[in-house]
């Protein structure tokens, strides 16, 4: 080290070369901090996400962007609204693009995925924009989807073409800001430098044709796989003593507009679930199917957002019965998949689906209307959007016990952990 | 030695009352500085909106070079080289950050730089530029003119001297007005004949908003520091609709590197639209302020950092506006929701369709 300096890092002194990045400093000394847009070769380093915002002498600042000064006092986890502040801009990020993850090339090996494991987010606190973006087929040998993009700069400063000329750059500005492709540059492209940029874009925006899918699923950077001895965590019930007055707790479920797959995962249960109806008893439910409620409810399970009038009047009603409202699953939470369409106008899809498909007759095509259907709404909301709801379990679907570990610690006030491995959202 | 004459900031008008009356003030004290730092090359970096000064500008300039105040060999105790030329921006609000300004210049694209080194140390093409706005260099003009002492008898104690203020809005009188630093807002106010005032922005949009309340602060650095845009609006003007024009413009203007100043900014502006709806509630304006206070702390450059400025003030300032305009139940069952608005597509969509029917039909 040839000019050592000395810096405080969560109240530990220690030392680092002076004028090192922050970030890498951080690293060296043994802590944990997240970054995205950070690309080591990059330098001056592209301070575009701020993910890995620290508190530098009692200032925010993106700690790769910032030098290691002598005397700096640096906060990282000490103060634990620094890691809201961190997961709240991988939030934004996840609110201002559409990713739909489920649909996409590079779940399992996205960067934006794995920060949203790693920093632990089940819901975005922002609501999401739904901005309807190109996907760009122009490109000899690219395809770039603009829906996924979070304009971290990467390729911009990365990607260049052997005369050293840029194939991205940026374009427009504001809220409108994209990365925009040289259709020349990138023809001039090898077929590695190619693919290098697909693989540095820490999202699916940037898509090789005929490639993106080559890395097989299932071997992915972000899988960890069972937990280290191979085996799955048992599901423990609590002692039926635990209930108070001997009464059972009450739930209730419902699919709104979801897939059912959430309901499917509960039943991975298997015979868990005869323990689980000691417990528990079931009133409104696909599962009872009882369908009207006929008491009060401890806790109600939601999946699926709202795509129609009926499924917010049902939603309004659980809302109603219920003490808890627990939103289950991606489509619950943030709209998921049905949200696809609301990037489209609701005339565009009706009239896509119903009159101008491939098997509607001309003659008889009608977009489906009677007062006992329920009307379709202009686009698909969060539950969260039109309800409060109390408790977001996220996945797609999420794991029966990932479900089951939640709901018992919200119905007996248990302290529970659902571990890492556990989570598997794509 | 860049003169920054991207006024930008909305209600601001003074840099271009000062090209247009007076260029030469702002030449001259370019010069000065030049001669302070030893600087060889000035650029006036103009506002593309403000073209049609260019001309004037350069006639200006001939007009120095031929007197010999400009070019080589200007006469001073030391002579020496000195020639400005003027570079037009191409209309972005954040050019006028100095870091943005310098790409800009460069021929990049208008988007700060991350602060590893200031200008002073290494600005335009590498080299150490001093970057100061046209009212800066008029005043340094002034002050060499009239001696600092002159200068320190106005003001305050840490703001001396005065400054042009571009009042704009509701009132009888607007337009530029030197001031003495430390006037009294409800004086400024009584000057530009503003009798209704409801809500001042000072300082633009990024600024400060101020209710009336507040008619005795003073106009310093100590207490309501003022870049010069003052805008005045009465109680016929709706606060939201302020805020949400001012969102609309920060949504627009942000250069769109960093997430909170891109997509916050964006976030923040769907918030106003539910609000204007009548769709808020509490928790609405709660979250307004947490969202606003995450964009202003982890913006990469100025413009983020304050852009939420005037909607989390307007929340403590104007609560008994905000009050009659959200759900203050605390109703579990209704986020704002509006099914009726939701709907409305759907049975056009279908009410259209029907009509076609009816005319294959008939």
């Amino acid at each position: 080290m040839k000019n050592p300096i000395n810096i405080t890092i969560d109240g530990k002194e220690v030392q680092v070369e002076d004028g090192t990045l922050l970030i890498n400093a951080i690293r060296q000394a043994g802590v944990d901090v997240p970054s995205l847009c950070y690309y080591e070769h990059i330098d001056p380093p592209l301070g575009t996400c701020r993910v890995c915002t620290v508190e530098v002498n009692g200032r925010h600042q993106a700690s790769c962007t910032t030098l290691a000064r002598s005397g700096m006092n640096v906060v990282v986890h000490d103060d634990p609204t620094l890691h809201d502040t961190r997961k709240s801009m991988v939030e934004m990020l996840f609110a201002e693009g559409n990713h739909f993850c489920p649909a996409c090339e590079k779940s399992g090996d996205c960067d934006l995925q794995g920060m949203g494991y790693q920093l632990g987010i089940n819901v975005t606190r922002y609501p999401h924009l739904f901005v309807d973006r190109l996907i760009d087929y122009n490109p000899k040998r690219m395809v770039i989807e603009h829906n996924r993009c979070i304009r971290c700069r990467r390729c911009v400063d990365e990607v260049l073409t052997a005369d050293g000329k840029r194939v991205f750059s940026f374009a427009n500005r504001g809220n409108d800001t994209e990365v925009a492709i040289d259709y020349e540059q990138e023809a001039t492209l090898t077929e590695e430098q190619a693919i290098h940029a697909m693989h540095i874009c820490p999202t699916g925006a940037i898509l090789v044709r005929g490639k993106s899918l080559a890395r097989p699923f299932g071997d992915r950077k972000y899988d960890i796989g069972e937990l280290a001895n191979g085996e799955t965590v048992p599901i423990v019930f609590p002692e039926v003593h635990a209930l108070k007055n001997g009464e059972k707790k009450v739930i209730a479920t419902v699919s709104l507009a979801g897939c059912f797959g959430c309901h499917m995962s509960m039943l991975d249960l298997d015979t868990g679930i005869l323990d689980l109806v000691d417990l528990v008893e079931f009133n409104k439910s696909p599962l009872t199917d009882i369908k009207e409620f006929t008491k009060r409810v401890d806790v109600g399970l939601i999946e699926g957002g709202c795509c129609n009038s009926e499924n917010v009047e049902v939603l309004r009603e659980f809302r109603k019965k219920c003490d808890i409202l627990v939103s289950i699953g991606e489509c619950s939470i943030w709209g998921g998949l049905p949200a696809m369409r609301n990037t489209v106008p609701l005339r565009e899809c009706l009239e896509e689906a119903y009159l101008h498909s491939f098997t509607s007759e001309n003659e008889a095509a009608t977009i489906p209307h009677h007062e006992d259907i329920p009307q379709i709404l202009d686009k698909v909301y969060a539950c969260s959007e039109v309800v409060d709801i109390d408790y977001f379990i996220p996945g797609c679907p999420p794991s029966a016990n990932h479900i089951w570990k939640v709901v018992k610690n919200i119905l007996f006030d248990q302290e529970y952990s659902v571990l890492f491995p556990e989570f598997k959202y794509d | 030695m860049v003169c920054n004459a991207d006024e930008g900031e909305p209600g601001t008008f003074k840099d271009r009352v000062l090209l247009n009356t007076q260029p030469g003030l702002v030449i001259e004290g370019m010069a000065l500085g030049a001669y302070a730092v030893g600087a060889s090359e000035g650029i006036i970096y103009l506002r593309a909106e403000y073209r049609w000064l260019k001309q004037k500008i350069e006639q200006t300039l001939e007009e120095f070079r031929e007197k010999g105040w400009l070019g080589d060999h200007i006469p001073a105790k030391q002579p020496f080289s000195f020639d400005i030329r003027v570079q037009l921006g191409a209309g972005a609000y954040v050019c006028g950050e100095e870091t943005a300004l310098l790409n800009s210049l460069e021929g990049k694209r208008g988007e700060p730089r991350t602060r590893r080194y200031f200008p002073v140390e290494r600005g335009y093409l590498g080299k150490p530029t001093l970057v100061n706005n046209v009212e800066t260099f008029a005043t340094a003009a002034r002050i060499l003119e009239s001696g600092p002492a002159k200068m320190r008898e106005l003001g305050t104690k840490d703001t001396p001297g005065t400054k042009l203020i571009s009042i704009s809005g509701d009132c009888a009188k607007p337009g530029i007005y030197e001031i003495e630093w430390g006037m009294r807002l409800g004086d400024l106010l009584t000057l530009c004949e503003a009798n209704d005032s409801y809500y001042v922005q000072v300082g633009g949009p990024s600024g400060v908003a101020v209710s009336m309340k507040e008619r005795t602060r003073r106009l310093c650095k100590e207490d309501l520091i003022c870049g010069g845009s003052f805008m005045v609006f009465d109680k016929s003007r709706d606060v939201l609709k302020i805020l949400h024009n001012f969102s609309n413009f920060f949504k627009h203007e942000s250069c769109g590197i960093c997430t909170p100043c891109r997509a916050g900014n964006f976030i923040l502006n769907r918030k106003l639209e539910k609000l204007q709806l009548s769709l808020g509630s509490l928790r609405d304006l709660v979250e307004l302020e947490d969202w606003g206070a995450t964009i202003k702390q982890n913006s990469r450059c100025g413009l983020g950092q304050m852009s939420p400025n005037s909607i989390i003030d307007a929340i403590h300032k104007f609560s008994e506006y905000f009050d009659k305009r959200v759900d203050k139940s605390g109703s579990r069952l209704s986020r704002g929701f509006d099914m009726e608005a939701s709907v409305r597509e759907y049975e056009e969509a279908v009410g259209i369709e029907s009509s076609i029917d009816k005319q294959v039909h008939s």
